[in-house]
């Protein structure tokens, strides 16, 4: 992170302002697609992010805390975007198809869709968790300090998450009549 | 069966296939808007002045013991009618002592630091904690320390005390708190980074703990959350997990929290709004404690800076 530019861009700077948001939008957009499961909401909630972030970038004292201040302004908006609308996916259940395993060992069109549901099961709570830790590669220290909640709290979450995904992903993977889309 | 293995790797794969997001639309919007969205500029960038060094620092604190010093006196001596003049009090060595582990405090500035900040990097601020330096505070004549409390009266019918915290998670049920859900203690704060009193605020939900209305107000020149908390006098806190109401756990120490608690006893507890965790301070005392001592224990709490 350059900080040069989130300092000038905390004094003003809208060109520097312009390249740091440039550096972090794509990122922004693939962190809140995978909170929020839903494009739209993650553009919107994207869009508030960056808008805040040059809003509120005079309060930030120390700039070497960019990254960690903005993404929680990022989950901050994602939880107001999540709140604003509950969309339900359609509860189709996929029948099986015979497709190869892939290299990592799931069947791509199956267990994407059970992942996906699994996944809009969490909470916006513990999606956050999940997606900072295991996509960001955030250790749980950092993820604790862009949410604002305690490690243990971080923990509890995470390991609730990643269980509730294994009850979902095993329930599946049980043998599914079928069924036509309810 | 999955193993949580296999779990997290498959979350992992999925979170991290390639989903062709572009944001190319988002920034558009985004820079088209700037120029209609101003910046909301902070009180500390705003008011540039020189960094107070040393001298200047207590100089304010003098003057600031001076008038409480009479104010308190008037409170307490009254108006001099007739008699002999009052013996004028002693002058108070300003210069900030590290506040002793424990023992009989002399009148005078002292100071406690963040215990987290320190040579270790692992219990260094780099790895969270409040974001403070010291608290500096003046006490009179009277007052001791132990056990991380600064006090008067202490384990008595009319004890004062306060002591300072970096809390951890805070107990919903401080009675039964080893089962207890936790919840936040750190206060919202909205788009312009003032502070937002709503519900969420783990302290005004305490099980059989009345709590005043939270209000915010500005302690040792930092904005806080203040709020006031009673503990029923007809609670016998010998039924509480391991004789204890623990009000919320230390951060980053393992089974250690706030257990100074006793029935009847008033905690008016200071949530200050510094970065990364909350800095709380516990001012509480029981009902037994004298008009005096509340009074210097006011004034000290007026002393007080807290450094960044």
């Amino acid at each position: 992170m350059d900080t040069d530019l989130v300092v000038r861009a905390r004094g003003g700077d809208q060109e520097a302002f312009a390249d740091l948001a440039a550096t972090t939008a794509d990122g922004f957009l693939a962190t809140s697609h995978r909170i929020l499961s839903d494009i739209d909401l993650a553009e919107d909630a994207t869009q508030q992010a960056l808008l805040s972030i040059w809003q509120d970038l005079p309060q930030l004292r120390e700039p070497a805390r960019f990254e960690a201040w903005s993404f929680r302004l990022l989950v901050r908006a994602c939880y107001a975007e999540g709140r604003k609308t509950r969309r339900w996916a359609p509860n189709i259940r996929l029948l099986p198809v015979d497709e190869p395993m892939a290299a990592d060992g799931f069947s791509s069109v199956v267990d994407r869709d059970q992942l996906e549901r699994a996944f809009r099961r969490l909470s916006l709570n513990h999606r956050s968790v999940v997606v900072l830790h295991h996509y960001l590669d955030l250790p749980l220290d950092e993820v604790a300090d862009v949410l604002g909640v305690p490690v243990g709290t971080v923990s509890s979450r995470l390991h609730y998450a990643m269980r509730a995904m294994r009850t979902a992903l095993d329930a599946d993977a049980r043998p599914a009549s079928r069924e036509a889309a309810q | 069966m999955s193993t949580d293995r296999e779990v997290t790797r498959i979350v992992r794969s999925w979170l991290n296939e390639d989903r062709h997001e572009d944001a190319d639309r988002v920034l558009d919007t985004v820079l088209a808007e700037l120029e209609t969205t101003p910046q909301r500029r902070s009180w500390w960038s705003a008011w540039r002045h020189p960094v107070m060094n040393t001298t200047m620092r207590f100089a304010l604190v003098a003057a600031a013991i001076v008038i409480v010093a009479l104010i308190g006196y008037q409170l307490i001596a009254g108006p001099n009618v007739g008699g002999p003049q009052a013996t004028p009090s002693p002058t108070v060595d300003l210069t900030p002592v590290e506040l002793p582990a424990a023992g009989a405090l002399e009148a005078g500035t002292y100071f406690v630091r963040n215990p987290y900040v320190d040579e270790d990097p692992v219990r260094s601020c780099e790895s969270g904690c409040a974001d403070y330096q010291r608290i500096i505070f003046t006490l009179p004549d009277g007052w001791a320390t132990s056990d991380g409390f600064v006090h008067k009266e202490f384990g008595k019918a009319g004890e004062v005390a306060f002591s300072v915290w970096t809390p951890g998670e805070t107990y919903l049920d401080p009675c039964h708190w080893q089962e207890s859900a936790v919840g936040p203690l750190g206060h919202s704060h909205d788009a312009s980074g003032a502070i937002v009193l709503d519900d969420q605020f783990a302290l005004l939900n305490q099980v059989g703990r009345p709590a005043s209305a939270p209000t915010i107000v500005t302690l040792g020149g930092q904005a806080a959350v203040r709020i006031e908390l009673s503990i029923p006098a007809e609670l016998d806190i010998a039924t509480c997990d391991r004789r204890e109401f623990r009000s919320w756990s230390e951060w980053d120490v393992v089974d250690f929290g706030n257990s100074h608690h006793a029935s009847g006893q008033i905690d008016v507890v200071y949530v200050v709004d510094v970065d990364r965790r909350p800095l709380v301070i516990d001012a509480s005392h029981m009902p037994g404690a004298s008009e005096e001592d509340l009074a210097e224990f006011e004034a000290i709490l007026a002393s007080m800076i807290i450094e960044r």
